[in-house]
């Protein structure tokens, strides 16, 4: 593994982490096609990318189209002749408890949270095999451990840590390392838009007492991509300011 | 503890001796015999789910895996089976709530695809994704006399053509389930059991 893989690839890239883990790799030089369903913030986020030491290619897609794995291997394969980095980091939230949760909702939840991701990996896992090295990154979350309303985000963030582990033991002899993040809670605009007694709550079971910051992010991204990882593979890597270990529910 | 029903869901264990292990427990076992991935995902309304017809119960056991076979499983069959779990789940959290029955939720996960199994990216998928959805409806379930588990199997092929697609140690398996079944497990809830005797010892769990 070369500290800057020929090309990379992310989804999610204009969202609230995706847009900091986009910019904080391309200025350590990877070159990246990023992927998100909004044109607008991508086309902001590729300007804002210009004169980063990386190039940023913007392309549009939603993760459950089935053309768009193929479509961006095809580009950086172009572009920048191949593919050493995947970070999966689209993502879709939408809370209810289990039994008030349309079927439609969990599907929908699943599809964009798991098989999204899944359909990039089976389609860029093979471009890295022939190359002998790669960088598989998945963003999943702190509610894998079990998050109350959750139902089908959990149980999607759930099976990437699951198939994290397979596949790392299955590519691990072709060079490649697969690990995931589990953020808790990130200062991001959806984040933000919380009412102000649940923030509170949510801060108050926060060890460190703040909540993470895309910065948090993209430090851990970066050094799970570049060279000095390489021991690391199929793990679940808990970014949430210790909420893990305590009570994630604090008293009100 | 006599006179228990359970419904097992899914085509992921072979269950002809699970029952009959079952027996010196009092607890009846009925099977849904349409496989999981088989058809399309139960409907919304519990009137139509097939644990309706089931008649009362007071545990689940929900046992999805791919089995093996010519044509390996595709990413819509996952999706399609975790769709199918959920309903499954919602509809006997339902059925309990309805007949003031505190009832049981049992996952049976195969071992080896729970811990990672470099062979089979997709049963390790769906374990991960099952393990975390029972965490967090159990975390729903928190403040209700129901109770959600999961409970790790040891699984061995079975090359009969009839045969589900792997099976567990029925008595093994059978000793465990009683267990949650009874009345004085109330606190154990959204927990894993790895009965798995000791092949997970020094590895991480997922």
């Amino acid at each position: 593994m070369t500290e800057r893989p020929s090309g990379g690839i992310i989804t999610g890239a204009a969202g609230g982490i995706g847009k900091a883990l986009t910019l904080a790799l391309a200025g350590a030089g990877f070159d990246l096609v990023a992927t998100d369903l909004d044109q607008g913030g991508l086309d902001a986020l590729v300007r804002e990318a210009d004169g980063l030491p990386g190039t940023v290619i913007g392309m549009a897609g939603d993760v459950r189209d089935r053309d768009l794995p193929l479509a961006l291997r095809d580009r950086a394969l172009t572009d920048f002749g191949g593919v050493g980095l995947l970070v999966n980091c689209s993502g879709f939230l939408k809370d209810s408890r289990i039994q008030k949760m349309p079927e439609a909702l969990f599907r929908q939840l699943v599809d964009i949270n798991l098989i999204g991701p899944l359909r990039l990996i089976e389609a860029i896992a093979p471009v890295m095999q022939m190359a002998g090295q790669g960088r598989i990154l998945s963003i999943a979350s702190r509610a894998w451990l079990g998050n109350f309303g959750s139902s089908g985000y959990s149980c999607a963030k759930g099976g990437i840590v699951g198939v994290t582990r397979a596949l790392a033991l299955a590519l691990a002899p072709h060079g490649i390392t697969v690990n995931c993040i589990a953020p808790g809670f990130i200062e991001t605009p959806m984040a933000r838009s919380l009412p102000p007694h649940i923030l509170d709550r949510v801060l108050k079971a926060i060890p460190v007492g703040r909540a993470g910051t895309v910065d948090d992010i993209a430090a851990l991204v970066l050094f799970l991509a570049g060279a000095g990882s390489g021991y690391i593979t199929g793990q679940t890597l808990v970014a949430c300011g210790g909420r893990s270990i305590s009570n994630p529910i604090a008293s009100s | 503890m006599t006179g228990r029903a359970l419904v097992l869901v899914g085509n992921g264990l072979d269950t002809r001796d699970l029952a009959a292990a079952l027996e010196p427990f009092g607890i009846a076992l009925a099977t849904i015999a349409r496989g999981l991935r088989d058809s399309a995902p139960c409907d919304e309304t519990r009137a139509v789910h097939p644990l309706s017809r089931s008649g009362p119960f007071d545990g689940v056991l929900l046992a999805p895996a791919f089995v093996d076979g010519p044509d390996g499983p595709t990413l819509d069959d996952l999706l399609d089976v975790l769709t199918s779990c959920f309903s499954c789940i919602k509809a006997a959290i339902a059925s309990f709530e309805e007949r003031a029955v505190a009832g049981r939720v049992i996952a049976l996960l195969p071992g080896d695809a729970t811990m990672g199994d470099p062979g089979d990216a997709i049963n390790s998928a769906l374990a991960g994704a099952m393990l975390s959805l029972f965490r967090t409806v159990a975390l729903e379930m928190r403040s209700t006399p129901i109770t959600v588990n999961t409970l790790v199997y040891a699984a061995r092929a079975v090359d009969e053509p009839n045969a589900g697609g792997t099976v567990g140690d029925p008595e093994a398996l059978a000793s465990v389930i009683a267990t949650l079944l009874g009345s004085g497990t109330r606190g154990i809830n959204g927990q894993e059991i790895y009965a798995l005797a000791g092949a997970d010892v020094g590895r991480l769990h997922p």
